[in-house]
């Protein structure tokens, strides 16, 4: 190695203005001629943003993104694990739109968000309300966890519990009826009481987490509010009408939106308590997808299938969105 | 100082405050005793299954079904809990391996959702790229689309990858969660920015920002996060159901499944159907226990401040 190159290297550490300069990025200590561009501060941010993002990123083009490109794919070829691919065009759409299983399977999911989501909404508020106005801030919390408890055990767990809660013979409802003298009810074999059950056991088991956010949202309205309210001489529900629920609106809107979301995917109860019957009265979208996708191998039409539900979904989404935004502005 | 007392006694705090606004006007004790409990009814509705699961598990077969039924434990026995374990004449039934599936895949997949979305939400927080918000506002979004709809397309690409039948399964498809990103970037987002700059002219280095100074003060939130996404994946039956066949390979949930299935029959077979519910709920309970607190702010992060 010849002077000259030895001075190149000596160069840039001699030079206090350009240390000063290297401090904070170990990517640009070194010569000159190290392989990377010297990087000024905005592009090394970029750089490293990036690089940050990467592992994410790639996991999630790999495992959500390119689903959604397969899923368009797969919803209009003729699919079998080993077999000849070909491309049906929209075959598969007018399957599921044709067959009866189908029809049935839409219309109960929507039925059974209808059930749940406004009678678990409610209830949710009222029990945060109640929550709220106890004195003792330890009990406030102690009922808070009471009520997410039956959240965090599995679907399939709770589902499990209540296939013995429901059972005809020995199911602790059919003997309470009893007590009081009435008929006992085939919950999960009759046709018109499967699906209110189901209904039913979700609307008792999952309002943990729509409790808590009611009862933050309620703890945050600035109580100024209700004392200009009372200057003003409201009455106690005219209040309620013009102060609280406005203001809960955004937390309402949250909750309806997530439980309306996870009860048009209804499935582990189903799969648990009743496999879609009797006679179709319980299969949900959710069911439906899996019976197609497992049973009869036809990936083609559970993904037709799949997407109807997203886009019937996104719609509803957004009606309630604006539904929301009608009453109140955000 | 007996003034000073005496002052904060005559102001109501603020929760004592609106708590008077959401009674109605001049309600008393009365109204308090009864909202106490209306709550305590709510709540005994609420967590009577997981009670009645719990005493049916610990009853002797002979015990469980009876009419009329019997409220409280009386002679406590394990034997639902050993049929479970033994295999509960249901064929091919590796319990404990089933539990191991779930514990070991449940750690390395929570080891990699927090690494994978600390880092991300690291960078959505603190740096500045072009199309950052947008980028995060279209991967937050894929939240709100039902599951549902890419699962079928999830399915065949795993199992084009021959994923199916193994733990790859269990741990990749799920990584990169956008929960867990949120959750993250909502909390680094509020790190203040006289930490990093003193940190940069200290000389540290990139990724030293963010195991130096992000992640020991976000210990809470990873903590939260790590236990959400175990939980999660305790739980989760859907997904481990599509893509395991084997019963060597299944997660608890799995299993239990097709013992339930297989068992069919009504009466004792509720006893080993609850001691595996009961069996299924202890991790997340003791969980949820032990992180109430953080677990409780985490749910309102995602609700109140997005």
């Amino acid at each position: 190695m010849g002077p000259e190159a030895a001075l190149q290297y000596a160069v840039p550490f001699t030079n206090m203005t350009d240390r000063v300069d290297k401090i904070g990025g170990a990517w640009r200590q070194g010569p000159k001629t190290f392989p990377w561009p010297r990087l000024t501060n905005a592009q090394s941010e970029k750089m490293w943003g990036f690089l940050l993002i990467a592992p994410f990123m790639i996991f999630f083009a790999v495992f959500f993104l390119l689903p959604y490109g397969m899923v368009i794919w797969l919803s209009v070829v003729d699919w079998h694990p080993r077999g000849v691919t070909e491309y049906v065009g929209l075959q598969n759409y007018v399957d599921v739109v044709e067959m009866p299983s189908a029809q049935k399977s839409m219309f109960n999911s929507f039925y059974y968000a209808l059930m749940v989501v406004p009678v678990s909404t409610a209830l949710s508020l009222l029990t945060a309300v109640l929550i709220v106005s106890l004195r003792s801030s330890s009990l406030r919390s102690f009922f808070q966890a009471a009520f997410y408890l039956p959240g965090v055990i599995s679907g399939l767990a709770v589902a499990i519990i209540w296939r013995f809660v429901f059972d005809f013979h020995v199911g602790v409802l059919n003997y309470f009826l009893s007590l009081v003298k009435l008929e006992p009810v085939n919950w999960l074999g009759n046709i018109y009481a499967a699906l209110p059950s189901l209904a039913g056991m979700a609307i008792v088991s999952s309002n943990g987490v729509a409790i808590i956010i009611f009862c933050a949202a309620l703890l945050s309205i600035p109580s100024s509010l209700y004392d200009a309210a009372a200057v003003d001489g409201a009455a106690f529900w005219r209040k309620h009408w013009s102060i609280t629920l406005p203001l809960l609106t955004p937390a309402m809107l949250y909750v309806i939106v997530v439980s309306t979301l996870g009860a048009l995917q209804v499935f582990v109860p189903v799969y648990v308590l009743t496999r879609g019957g009797p006679v179709h009265s319980t299969i949900t979208v959710g069911y439906y997808i899996y019976n197609q996708l497992i049973f009869y191998a036809n990936a083609g039409t559970a993904a037709a299938a799949g997407l109807l539900l997203l886009v019937a979904t996104v719609g509803f989404t957004i009606f309630q969105f604006r539904r929301f935004s009608q009453v109140v502005e955000f | 100082m007996a003034t000073q007392t005496r002052l904060n006694r005559q102001t109501p705090s603020l929760i004592e405050t609106l708590q008077l606004r959401l009674l109605p006007e001049g309600s008393a004790s009365a109204i308090r005793y009864l909202a106490l409990l209306m709550v305590l009814v709510l709540a005994g509705i609420s967590l009577f299954p997981l009670y009645w699961a719990l005493i049916t598990s610990f009853k002797h077969p002979s015990d469980v079904a009876t009419i009329p039924p019997s409220f409280v434990l009386t002679r406590p026995v394990l034997k639902n809990y050993v049929d479970l374990m033994t295999g509960s004449g249901v064929a091919n039934s590796p319990v404990l391996k089933w539990f191991w599936n779930s514990v070991f895949t449940g750690a390395v997949f929570t080891l990699g959702v927090v690494l994978v979305a600390s880092l991300a939400g690291y960078s959505f927080a603190r740096k500045r790229f072009p199309g950052r918000d947008k980028l995060f506002w279209l991967i937050i979004s894929t939240m709100l689309v039902p599951a549902w709809s890419t699962l079928i397309a999830s399915y065949v690409l795993t199992l084009k990858l021959g994923m199916h039948d193994t733990y790859w399964a269990l741990i990749l498809p799920g990584l990169a969660s956008p929960f867990a990103l949120f959750l993250f970037r909502q909390f680094a987002v509020t790190l203040p920015d006289e930490l990093f700059q003193a940190a940069r002219i200290d000389g540290a280095h990139e990724l030293q920002l963010w195991y130096l100074i992000t992640l020991p003060l976000s210990r809470p939130v990873l903590a939260t996060l790590a236990i959400f996404t175990f939980t999660y994946h305790w739980n989760d039956f859907l997904w481990p159901l599509l893509v395991l066949n084997k019963p060597q390979i299944y997660t608890m949930p799995v299993g239990v499944s097709i013992i339930m299935f297989q068992l069919k029959g009504t009466g004792p077979a509720y006893g080993i159907g609850m001691s595996a519910a009961i069996l299924m709920s202890v991790l997340p309970i003791v969980a949820f226990v032990l992180m109430q607190k953080q677990m409780i702010q985490g749910i309102t992060i995602g609700s109140l401040k997005g």
